[in-house]
């Protein structure tokens, strides 16, 4: 099961990630130091995109494929009229949400308050789903030959489950009356983004590309993931072809008493892509295979007798191959011995022309994965995190997995006036080892306590948890396959708060995001805050999942969110709203909309290439990306 | 006066069945809404931190337009009828007539532009015209033939009708009632139940717009939108004047309209205006989208989901924040991009 099977939808289009950079920076959230300049574009300054406004949103996804659970595909409207629909989002709420964790942890950014739906110009959606907020994960820069600069070049997958499932009308559909059949109450979702444009000066600003696919989830896999076979370069991030960690699934079954195999492999984030449309660098003729020994990465001129194929080799050269198929490499009914290689023995990449083996499975085909990787804890609160073993794709019991605390660092955010992560060690609880059950899953407890302040402007503390399979140290992980928490300092909740109580959090949150700020409401501003009075009520008391969540960030504490309600919502006697403030003001003043609200109105169409070396001559100019962070993260590391 | 043909008065007059009165509600309600893209357009087209007296002052009417859009729904709901907003002729094709084709009667064009004096008067002040404006002075637009009904002519046909129909017309499930005293008044919407409910409903749309024969306030002590319009164009406010006739006059505080300080919004866009691929076009498109969600929502909330109300407010954010960034894009002939309010199916 999972998207990585036979049934399965594949779409493929644009999408928009219009997330603000003024908080990619720890510094600035000191209030007492905050400059107006870094509301503005550049460096120093407010990075690429101030103003954004932390909108995701799905544009043009057109369904080209859909794969029935026999193994046969079409892409044609004529035979299944779900063919040539789109995927979109909410049609009636406002845009999901893309957000960062924490300065200092920016490389685990989740999708929140995202609605999928299947739909075209005369249906409102043949089904949709909320998306369970979940980070990109298999994160790889450079993976695009040709681009800008920053993270035009990187690609990234989001993978979870569509929840709240509604069906409208699958009758007309063959496709949807087997995938509702399979899974009628929460469906397997892949989203590889690529190719996102970080230059303001370019139309197409904000906007990336993306690999769909939509297929059935069971109970018993998790979410995020992949439970089953995942490749993963020698060195920990790349091959020598700059092919990046992927997952297969091989999904075996009974028919006529005579066992069988269905071997889907996803190459969406996998091989490395020759520009931003999509296509592939050629490598020559690539295979999956089976070996038969013990062959690492790189190896040449292998024997036929040193692996066994499995299917034909892989059509990644086809025109449109990532649209078309979403890059989802298919081997259907495997029997026999072709079977039972691809069942027991280590699956590998093979290049053709050389016999060369491009990339290989993990060693013993072993996978150790967590489900819930990002938290958001209030002292006290206690929260669960699965994690997954298995071998060859079949679950694991009695395996054991430690557990421990990353070392004090500055994380993605650093510098001389930064403060460190990953301290106090006594804010955060959980055993250091867990033990995989019958069915290959070990849930890990997860209880915080107050931090205490100990970055002082900026609330709470982020603990990175590293997880590894006992007695496997050949395994290979991702380097940001961990669990990361937000853990919030206590904040007593005064019995009737007053504006000089919350004015300090408006003022921060004011500061880091101008398009509220400057465009909208003066958060910092007791006159203007209390004319928004009601607007921010409804956002301060939405549910985390919604997309109207203010902040935006979800980086709020309980405390807080509270005190702010609270003092929104006091009502006087005579039924009038209080807004206590002890002090008085000069009032309300006109906002200044800032430069980096508007939109320069001749855009200077830079080349990519042009970009592309601005990038590399000015390593600050693309601050505010993910790459920046992941390098700022793996330097503080060494430190 | 805006004016619509006599025989719409006259046919709602001949209603024998309260199924027949449904579909002059939702005439209603497509009439409310109709003005309101045409005030937000001025309303987007004023530079942030100007003319903030002006913006106010138009803000007040759009508010107040949502508000009657509203009265008209929970009073079609009442009746057992369903409001339908989300559907492509729900909105009218800018420029052009209002709904009923209100305003034919003087060729009103309702159409998008940025705000001005001229569009004040031409458009603002004509759609919100008085049965017998109040002169203050103020001149009077040119009398009508007989061949037309004012807009209080046809509420107050609906309102006889409803009273004549009585209470067994109101057999509407009393739940899909919208009453939310976060964003309107109880004072101003109340859940439509009975003739009186609905009656007392009707007259403030008609009040609130038009004022009443004595006086240009509302009940609520408010200019009605006519006077509040007047007051942009003529740079100050309406005030008591002892000194005047009729105890009023446009003397007071100046409210200037710099329009050196109004983006110059291309007129009546539409998303095809822009070319494909163009930051312009991908800022109609995602208005476009925004807006018509707004519509989806809207007939969610006024079918029996009420409390969507909350989730329309949190659209109503996103479509002023990106409407506020389209309007700085310049699209030559020193033009800047204008939202289109266009109603479409999909994102694209």
């Amino acid at each position: 099961m999972s998207y990585l099977n036979n049934l399965r939808l594949v779409f493929s289009g644009r999408f928009q990630s219009d997330v603000s950079t003024v908080n990619n920076d720890v510094t600035h959230f000191d209030s007492a130091n905050f400059q107006a300049k870094f509301q503005e574009y550049g460096m120093p300054g407010g990075w690429w995109n101030p103003c954004g406004s932390g909108a995701f949103r799905l544009l043009d996804c057109v369904v080209n494929e859909v794969g029935y659970s026999d193994g046969s595909t079409i892409s044609d409207a004529q035979a299944d009229p779900v063919i040539g629909m789109l995927i979109g989002g909410s049609n009636q709420s406002v845009s999901g949400k893309m957000v960062d964790l924490d300065p200092q942890m920016q490389m685990v950014s989740e999708i929140w308050g995202l609605e999928m739906r299947l739909c075209n110009d005369l249906e409102d959606g043949l089904f949709s789903g909320k998306f369970l907020p979940a980070p990109f994960r298999d994160i790889l820069f450079g993976r695009q030959q040709q681009g800008g600069g920053g993270d035009q070049t990187a690609t990234a997958i989001y993978q979870s489950v569509l929840e709240d499932l509604s069906w409208i009308d699958s009758s007309s559909s063959t496709f949807l009356q087997q995938l509702k059949a399979a899974s009628p109450d929460k469906l397997s979702v892949r989203m590889m983004l690529y190719s996102y444009n970080m230059d303001h000066t370019n139309p197409e600003f904000t906007l990336g590309y993306v690999s769909g696919v939509i297929g059935p989830a069971a109970a018993s896999e998790p979410n995020t993931f992949i439970l089953g076979r995942r490749f993963a370069p020698a060195n920990g991030r790349k091959t020598a072809e700059n092919i990046n960690f992927f997952n297969a699934q091989l999904n075996v079954y009974e028919n006529a008493g005579i066992p069988r195999g269905d071997l889907c492999v996803d190459l969406s984030n996998a091989l490395s892509l020759a520009n931003g449309q999509g296509d592939f660098v050629n490598i020559g003729q690539v295979q999956v295979v089976a070996l038969n020994g013990e062959f690492s990465e790189g190896s040449e001129g292998l024997t036929e007798s040193d692996y066994t194929a499995i299917g034909e080799p892989i059509p990644y050269l086809d025109t449109q191959w990532l649209q078309s198929s979403g890059a989802i490499f298919n081997v259907s009914a495997l029997s026999g011995p072709e079977l039972q290689s691809a069942q027991t023995r280590q699956l590998a990449l093979l290049q053709l022309e050389k016999k060369k083996v491009l990339i290989t499975e993990t060693q013993n085909g072993y996978l150790v994965r967590a489900d819930q990787v990002v938290h958001r804890l209030n002292p006290a609160d206690t929260t669960k995190v699965d994690f997954y073993a298995a071998a060859y794709g079949v679950p694991l019991s009695g395996s054991d997995i430690t557990v421990s605390l990353q070392a004090v660092a500055q994380g993605t955010s650093g510098g001389d006036a930064a403060p460190t992560i990953n301290h106090p060690a006594s804010a955060i609880h959980y055993p250091t080892t867990i033990t995989t059950g019958t069915d290959g899953k070990a849930t890990l407890s997860l209880t915080a306590e107050n931090p205490e302040n100990p970055r002082g402007y900026i609330d709470g503390q982020v603990f990175l948890l590293s997880y590894s399979p006992v007695g496997q140290p050949k395994y290979i992980q991702h380097m940001f396959d961990f669990v990361a928490s937000l853990v919030f300092d206590n904040f007593a909740v005064p019995a009737n708060p007053s504006w000089e109580d919350i004015q300090a959090i408006m003022t921060q949150y004011g500061n880091l995001y101008p398009v509220m700020s400057r465009m909208l409401v003066d958060l910092g501003n007791y006159e203007s805050v209390v004319e928004y009075r009601s607007i921010l009520e409804l956002a301060f008391s939405r549910p985390l999942s919604d997309p109207n969540y203010m902040p935006v960030t979800r980086d709020l504490s309980a405390g807080k969110r509270a005190a702010i309600l609270q003092w929104l919502r006091a009502k006087g006697d005579n039924g009038q709203y209080l807004l206590a403030r002890s002090g008085s003001s000069a009032g309300a003043s006109a906002i200044e909309p800032c430069a980096s609200c508007e939109i320069s109105s001749t855009p200077p169409m830079e080349s990519a290439a042009a970009l592309a070396d601005r990038a590399e001559n000015q390593p600050d100019a693309m601050r505010g990306s993910k790459l920046y962070a992941s390098q700022q993260y793996q330097k503080n590391l060494k430190n | 006066m805006l004016k619509l043909k006599k025989e719409v008065v006259d046919s709602i007059k001949s209603v024998t069945d309260v199924s027949q009165l449904h579909s002059y509600l939702q005439n209603a309600i497509e009439l409310e809404h109709a003005t309101i893209p045409v005030y937000l357009t001025g309303l987007f087209s004023i530079k942030q931190t100007s003319n903030s007296e002006a913006s106010k002052i138009i803000r007040s009417v759009v508010i107040e337009e949502m508000l009657h859009m509203s009265i008209a729904c929970n009073v079609l709901n009442a009746l057992g009828g369903s409001p339908a907003i989300n559907k492509p002729d729900f909105v009218p094709s800018y420029p052009g007539p209002l709904p009923m084709n209100v305003g034919e009667d003087r060729q009103l064009v309702a159409s998008l532009e940025p705000l001005s004096k001229q569009q004040i008067k031409n458009v603002y002040m004509a759609i919100e015209e008085p049965e017998n404006p109040l002169e203050f002075p103020v001149e009077n637009f040119a009398a009508v033939s007989e061949q037309y009904s004012t807009i209080g002519e046809f509420y107050a046909a609906i309102i006889e009708k409803i009273k004549e129909l009585g209470e067994p017309a109101f057999t509407g499930d009393p739940s899909r009632q919208l009453v939310n005293s976060q964003w309107f008044a109880e004072t101003e919407l109340w859940a439509v139940t009975d003739v009186n409910t609905a009656c007392k409903a009707l007259n403030l749309i008609v009040e609130q717009g038009e004022g009443t024969q004595q006086s240009p306030l509302d009940p609520e002590k408010k200019l009605a939108h006519y006077y509040r319009f007047a007051e942009v164009f003529y740079g100050k406010r309406l005030v008591p004047d002892t000194s005047s006739a009729l105890g009023w006059s446009y003397n007071g505080e100046a409210i200037p309209l710099d329009e050196s300080q109004i983006y110059k919004l291309q007129p009546n866009a539409k998303a095809e205006d822009y070319p494909a691929g163009s930051v312009a076009r991908r800022f109609a498109d995602q208005s476009n989208y925004t807006y018509s969600s707004l519509l989806n929502n809207l007939h969610q909330t006024f079918n029996g989901h009420p409390d969507k109300l909350n989730e329309a407010m949190g659209l109503m954010y996103e479509l002023r924040l990106t409407v506020q960034k389209m309007v700085t894009i310049d699209v030559g002939d020193s033009y800047c991009a204008a939202p289109p309010f266009q109603y479409v199916k999909t994102n694209t």
